[in-house]
């Protein structure tokens, strides 16, 4: 259920202050809008799909103990996503794996997306992800981020850089997967 | 592959409208017309942005497990008030029992007085324990007006957080006697309409008592119950709307506070026939009293005489002279200080007649009056005016935050007055302007009018400073 189909045209601002309310139903809202790009923007850090779903239960559920201390209700969205992050580096700090991203080799796309050539699909996809797991993770954070809706400012807030340093890096991360797909459209031409 | 411009890859790359100024844009969009590697890069990010909705979906259905936040709650805990799901789960809570309560004094011992109780009491409704808050509030016998307001005020929300709505309608609905709480239009007839009313009504006792934090939670959940449960109460709707947007005014949430107005404003155009003009005029006061608080002052006047003319209309003289106090002061803002005169005047007349039931405003009044003063640089005429204030003040128990108020309006107006003078005469004029800045403090910190209360500390700030650097020779 997507707040934005609320036919009573609740804003998100007015979900958050209702779920520091204590409303159930209302966070249950919240949950349902972010559940999907929390979960990837964990597994961009983290790179398994598994640890990543106990991850962003966690990151919700941290994020219903603390939202009455959450002072102002449009910083919503950064604030959790932040908590996200600081899970997500307690992660890798306690595993101390490298990320091996199989995850998004054998879990590349959504059947149901594959469109008209799903081939096609498939190889760029695979461009994508192998790009993104040679990218220094802050670029690849920023890329998350920036995809799931955040602008530079948020994603300065959510990385703790400046505003300048979260532009960079997201044009750096589109740089390099431009490239990448070039490369692979080339290497499947020869 | 083309490389694009370095000097436009950065902005090439920005996704959110918020990323790049208007005039930034209308720049891109003209480099993009020109520059063919430019329009490949962006053409290529499009693509690329395409794509990842197919990228990592989720491959396990993921559902927020609420049975985990109640495995953290203690037994003892009550269940959510809006949620019937944790009221059928999690097992009921239990009153302090007899030597459970020996424990509790034995462990805190300087809980023995109503005003101890009071608080402990607050503290374990904040936390949702009301069963536990009614074990304490059982024992208050209340010594004045002021404890039987806020006795009555949580026994009210300690019943609605155990669902025991008759009790919290007793309570709430029969301990009115303050003119600012406002009684229900209709007869619920069932649970969550009862609970909704009950709910604004807990709402407005917590503005009564300047308690805005928790009035807003308590106007949140009403607003929450009649739209999860379709209730169609429209002035109950516009009524907590209303009162929500003044929490937001009065804790200084300016933006939030007029978009709850905005809500309101929506509301009555939505039922227009079922909202009488009380209820309009009181949306229009508080437009009015946020656009001043924000400096916007034609917002303000255009909402203030729409208030006035309805409370006019409808004869509602307290109200009037409420809005002819706020036209006042942002006529004292705007600089026309015989137009504010001339409200204040009105609004005084008015309070006057009311004699005791009107003496809070007669003391708003004259505070006002004495701010006028000081801004035409009367500082005598404005400490006649302060004596006349004080003396109401120093008998009225109950109102903390007009006489915190006021006691600000005594202390700027002894700031001014050793303004004017010198050496040792005005250094004790400034220690008794500090003195009057923390009486409006003490009485302020028993209200959550964080606005007010972070001026008070700000003049006083002020003055301290001013203290240290001025020789007593």
């Amino acid at each position: 259920m997507a707040y934005m189909d609320d036919p009573s045209g609740i804003s998100h601002e007015r979900w958050v202050e209702l779920a520091q309310a204590r409303s159930h139903e209302a966070f249950t809202v919240l949950f349902e809008y972010h559940k999907v790009g929390v979960h990837r923007y964990i597994i961009g850090i983290i790179g398994k799909e598994e640890s990543a779903a106990d991850l962003s239960q966690d990151t919700f559920l941290k994020a219903w103990e603390g939202l009455p201390s959450l002072r102002t209700a449009s910083h919503f969205k950064a604030w959790l996503y932040r908590i996200a992050r600081n899970l997500a580096y307690d992660y890798l700090r306690k595993h101390r794996e490298i990320v091996s991203y199989d995850w998004a080799v054998r879990n590349l796309i959504d059947p149901a997306e594959s469109g008209t050539n799903p081939e096609e699909t498939s190889i760029q996809a695979e461009a994508i992800v192998f790009a993104l797991a040679t990218l220094p993770l802050k670029q690849r954070e920023c890329w998350f981020l920036q995809y799931d809706g955040f602008s530079a400012h948020e994603i300065a807030q959510v990385l703790g850089i400046q505003v300048s340093s979260a532009k960079t890096y997201a044009s750096s991360a589109r740089r390099k997967l431009r490239i990448a797909l070039h490369i692979f459209a080339e290497q499947r031409s020869n | 592959m083309l490389t694009p411009c370095p000097e436009w890859e950065e902005k090439l790359a920005a996704m959110h409208p918020d990323d790049l100024s208007i005039g930034e844009r209308e720049s891109l969009d003209r480099h993009l017309e020109t520059c063919p590697a430019c329009a490949s890069a962006l053409a290529d990010y499009r693509n690329m942005d395409l794509l990842l909705p197919k990228l990592f979906p989720l491959k396990h259905p993921l559902d927020f497990r609420w049975n985990i936040v109640e495995e953290k709650q203690t037994e003892q805990d009550l269940p959510s008030f809006t949620d019937d799901r944790c009221s059928k789960r999690t097992a009921p809570a239990r009153p302090l029992n007899q030597s459970q309560m020996e424990e509790f004094f034995g462990a805190n011992p300087q809980i023995s007085d109503n005003v101890s109780l009071l608080r402990h009491a607050r503290l374990f409704l904040q936390e949702e324990k009301g069963v536990q808050a009614l074990s304490l509030l059982e024992r208050v016998l209340p010594a004045n007006q002021k404890e039987q307001k806020d006795l009555s005020y949580l026994l009210g929300w300690s019943y609605l957080q155990q669902n025991r709505l008759d009790d919290a309608v007793r309570v709430l609905f029969s301990s009115s006697s303050n003119e600012d709480v406002q009684t229900p239009s209709i007869q619920a007839d069932s649970q969550h309409m009862s609970s909704a009313v009950s709910l604004l009504k807990l709402g407005d006792t917590a503005v009564s008592l300047s308690f805005y934090e928790e009035a807003a939670c308590h106007y949140l959940q009403c607003l929450n119950l009649m739209r999860i449960h379709h209730i169609s109460l429209w002035a109950e709707q516009v009524k907590a709307s209303y009162g929500l947007a003044l929490t937001y005014v009065m804790r200084g949430f300016h933006s939030q506070a007029l978009e709850a107005y905005r809500d309101a404003l929506g509301l009555l155009e939505l039922a227009e026939e079922a909202i009488d003009d009380g209820d309009r005029a009181n949306v229009y006061y508080g437009l009015c009293f946020t656009y001043k608080t924000i400096g916007d002052l034609p917002q303000a006047l255009k909402f203030g005489k729409l208030a006035l003319k309805l409370y006019q209309k409808i004869e509602d003289l307290p109200f009037e002279g409420r809005m002819r106090n706020l036209l006042g002061r942002i006529y004292c803002l705007w600089g026309d200080y015989e137009t504010a005169e001339k409200q204040y005047k009105k609004a005084l007349a008015i309070a006057q007649q009311a004699q005791d039931a009107g003496r809070r405003m007669v003391m708003v009044n004259y505070a006002a009056l004495a701010d006028l003063s000081l801004a035409r640089g009367c500082v005598d005429e404005a400490k006649n005016l302060c004596e006349q204030a004080l003396e109401i003040s120093d008998s009225l128990s109950d109102a903390h935050y007009l006489c915190g108020l006021t006691w600000i309006a005594v202390g700027k107006t002894v700031e001014a007055e050793a303004g004017g003078a010198s050496g040792k005469e005005q250094q004790k004029l400034l220690q008794s302007s500090i003195q009057d800045f923390t009486k409006a403090k003490e009485l302020l910190a028993h209200t959550q009018a964080y606005k007010e209360r972070a001026e008070v500390d700000w003049r006083l700030a002020v003055l301290l400073d001013k203290q240290k650097h001025i020789s007593p020779g």
